[in-house]
C-alpha cells in the first residue's frame, strides 16, 4: 500500500514503545486581551494502543492541548515529540476529530461523500467504496450515506466525524469530546464501538471528556488537567490515573465493580480540588 | 413549484378590477397618467402587431445578460482574490472601496463620450455597475468561511491548493449564488438606465419615447413588461441557486 501514509499497517513496534512524549510543554495562544500562558508544564508519556483520557472542567485547556498534539498549534516551551521526532506541522496517522463537528463537516456533500473526503485521490474508487462502507457501518449510520447532514441531528453528524476519521485507518486518533453531543444511549453504543475497533488494530486514542464515568470506562489511564486561565493560572496535569479495569469492559457490570468505584471517587475528588 | 397563492391572486385581481372601474367611471377617469389596464392591454397588442416590443425585450434581455456574464466573471474573481490574498487586499482595498462609491450612472455620460452610442457602451455599463455586489459577496464569502475547514484539510496532508479547491471554494458556493443574483438584477437595472439616458434602444428607450410622445398605455406597457422580466429572471435564478447548492442553504 505505497504512498497510503495514513494508516497503520507499518511493521509492528513493541506495545510499549511511546508515541508521545511530552516535557513541560507549554503553549501560549494570541487574542484579543494579546498573549496568553494556556498550558504550561506538560509532561506525558503516551504508549502504542494505548487509550488516554484527559478531563477537566472547561477553560482549563483541553482543546489547546488537542489541538498541540495534533501539530495545529506549536508549543511555545517544552519539547512535544511524536514517535520521537519534534512535531512540525499536523502529522502524517495523526487524526483529530474536532468538538464542533458543525464546523469541521461539508454540508455540501452527502454522508458516503464527507466520509470518502479523505481518501479521494489516494486510491481506487473500489478501494474508498468499500472503506466508506465500513467506515459508515461502524458509527450505525447504514441508510442515511445518501443524506445531507441538514437532514441529521447533531449526534449524527457527530458520527459522520467519527466515520470520517476511522476510513483513512489512523495511527493516532485524537478526539475532542466526541461524544458530548450525544444521548446517553447512543453515546455508550458509540464508546463500545470505539472499544470494539481499537481491540481489532494498533490505534492510540486520546480523548477529552468532562464525563468522568466515560472517562474511565474507556480509557486505560486519564489525566486531569486543571487550573483558571484567566486567573493567570494555565491548565497543567494534577492527576494521573491508571485504570487497570480488565477488557472487553461492558456498560453495566465494569460501571458496577468496586474498581470501578473507587476510581470513579478518586476522580471525583480530584475535579472537586481543581475546582479550588 | 409551490402552490399559487390564490387569496393573493384574488387580490391582484381584484384591484385590477377596482382599477378598471375607477379608470372608466370613477376618479381616475380624468388622470391621463394612469389608463385603464382595458387601454394597457390594448396598447400591448398595438406593440405586438406593429413589431417594436418583442425586438426591444430581446435587445435588453440580451445586453443584461452579457453585462451579468462579464459582471459575474471578474467580480468572482476579483472577489475571491480580495477575500483570500492578504497582499492583494493590501493593494487595492483601498481603490475598490473608492471606485465603489461612485454611482454607475454617473460614468455612463462618461462611457457615452468615449465608446459612443453602441450596444458595447451599454454592456460595460451594465457590467460595472453589477461586478459589485458580485465581488463583495464573493470577499465575504471567503473571509467568512470557519477556519475549522482549512484544518480539517490540514490534519488529512491536503495541500493549498486542494483546501482551496476541495474546501474553500465549495464552501463559499451560497454567497456567490447570492452575489450573482444580485449582479443579475442590477446588471438590467444598469441596462435599462443605459438605454434611457445614453444609448437609445430597447426597453429602456421605449419607455422614453411613449412618455416622450405622452403615450400613457404604451408606457406603462414597458412598465408591465419590465416586471414580468424581473420576475422571471428571479424565478429562474432561485431555480438555479436551488440546483447549484446540494444540501441546502446554510
Ligand atoms: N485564541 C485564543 N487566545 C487567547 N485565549 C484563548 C484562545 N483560545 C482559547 N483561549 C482561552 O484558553 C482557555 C482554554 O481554552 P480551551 O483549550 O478551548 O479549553 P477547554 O477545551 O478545556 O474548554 C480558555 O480560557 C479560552 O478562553
Ligand atoms: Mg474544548
Amino acid at each position: 500500500m505505497a504512498g497510503d501514509a495514513q494508516t497503520n499497517d507499518e511493521p509492528e513496534e513493541s506495545a510499549s514503545s511511546p508515541v508521545y512524549e511530552l516535557k513541560e510543554v507549554a503553549v501560549d495562544l494570541t487574542g484579543v486581551l494579546g498573549t496568553r500562558r494556556i498550558l504550561s508544564d506538560i509532561s506525558l508519556t503516551v504508549h502504542q494502543r494505548e487509550i488516554v483520557g484527559i478531563v477537566g472542567r472547561s477553560g482549563t485547556g483541553k482543546t489547546t492541548l488537542m489541538r498541540a498534539l495534533g501539530g495545529l498549534t506549536a508549543p511555545a516551551a517544552g519539547e512535544l515529540l511524536l514517535n520521537g521526532e519534534p512535531i512540525s506541522g499536523t502529522p502524517e496517522g495523526v487524526v483529530t476529530i474536532f468538538q464542533d463537528y458543525g464546523n469541521a463537516l461539508l454540508p455540501w456533500r452527502t454522508v458516503a461523500k464527507n466520509v470518502a473526503l479523505p481518501l479521494e485521490g489516494r486510491m481506487r474508487r473500489s478501494e474508498i467504496r468499500e472503506r466508506v462502507d465500513r467506515a459508515i457501518d461502524s458509527v450505525q449510520l447504514r441508510g442515511r450515506e445518501n443524506d445531507y447532514l441538514n437532514s441529521l441531528s447533531g449526534g449524527m453528524q457527530q458520527r459522520v466525524q467519527i466515520a470520517r476519521a476511522l476510513a483513512v485507518n489512523p495511527a493516532v486518533l485524537l478526539m475532542d469530546e466526541p461524544f458530548g453531543a450525544l444521548d446517553a444511549l447512543t453515546k455508550a453504543s458509540l464508546q463500545d464501538v470505539l472499544l470494539d475497533l481499537h481491540s481489532h488494530n494498533d490505534a492510540t486514542i486520546i480523548f477529552i471528556t468532562h464525563d468522568l464515568d466515560e472517562a474511565i470506562y474507556l480509557s486505560d489511564r486519564t489525566f486531569v488537567i486543571s487550573g483558571d486561565v484567566s486567573a493567570g493560572d494555565p491548565g497543567h496535569l494534577s492527576l494521573e490515573l491508571d485504570v487497570e479495569l480488565p477488557r472487553p469492559r461492558h456498560q453495566v457490570r465494569t460501571r458496577e465493580s468496586p474498581d470501578y468505584l473507587f476510581l470513579r471517587h478518586t476522580l471525583g475528588d480530584a475535579i472537586d480540588l481543581a475546582r479550588g | 413549484m409551490r402552490n399559487l397563492n390564490l387569496l393573493g391572486t384574488a387580490v391582484i385581481g381584484l384591484v385590477i378590477g377596482l382599477w378598471e372601474v375607477a379608470a372608466r367611471w370613477g376618479p381616475l377617469a380624468d388622470l391621463d397618467a394612469l389608463p385603464s389596464p382595458g387601454e394597457i392591454v390594448a396598447a400591448f397588442g398595438e406593440l405586438l402587431s406593429d413589431g417594436s416590443l418583442i425586438p426591444a425585450v430581446v435587445h435588453t434581455l440580451w445586453i443584461a445578460l452579457l453585462a451579468a456574464v462579464v459582471a459575474i466573471s471578474a467580480g468572482t474573481v476579483l472577489g475571491l482574490l480580495l477575500g483570500a490574498s492578504s497582499a492583494f487586499r493590501l493593494v487595492t482595498q483601498s481603490s475598490f472601496d473608492v471606485l465603489r462609491t461612485i454611482p454607475a450612472v454617473s460614468i455612463m455620460p462618461v462611457l457615452l463620450l468615449l465608446l459612443g452610442p453602441e450596444p458595447r457602451t451599454e454592456i460595460i455599463a451594465g457590467s460595472i455597475a453589477a461586478t459589485w455586489p458580485m465581488l463583495v459577496n464573493a470577499a465575504d464569502g471567503v473571509r467568512s468561511v470557519h477556519p475549522r475547514l482549512a484544518e480539517v484539510g490540514q490534519v488529512f496532508g491536503f495541500s493549498r491548493t486542494r483546501v482551496a479547491v476541495r474546501l474553500t471554494l465549495p464552501a463559499v458556493v451560497p454567497n456567490l449564488l447570492v452575489g450573482a443574483r444580485l449582479a443579475v438584477v442590477t446588471a438590467l437595472l444598469a441596462t435599462l438606465l443605459a438605454e434611457m439616458i445614453i444609448v437609445p434602444t430597447g426597453l429602456g428607450w421605449a419607455l422614453i419615447s411613449a412618455q416622450n410622445a405622452i403615450q400613457m398605455a404604451q408606457m406603462w406597457v414597458v412598465v408591465v413588461v419590465c416586471g414580468w422580466i424581473g420576475w422571471l429572471l428571479s424565478i429562474a435564478l432561485t431555480q438555479i441557486a436551488r440546483n447549484l447548492q446540494p444540501g441546502g442553504a446554510r
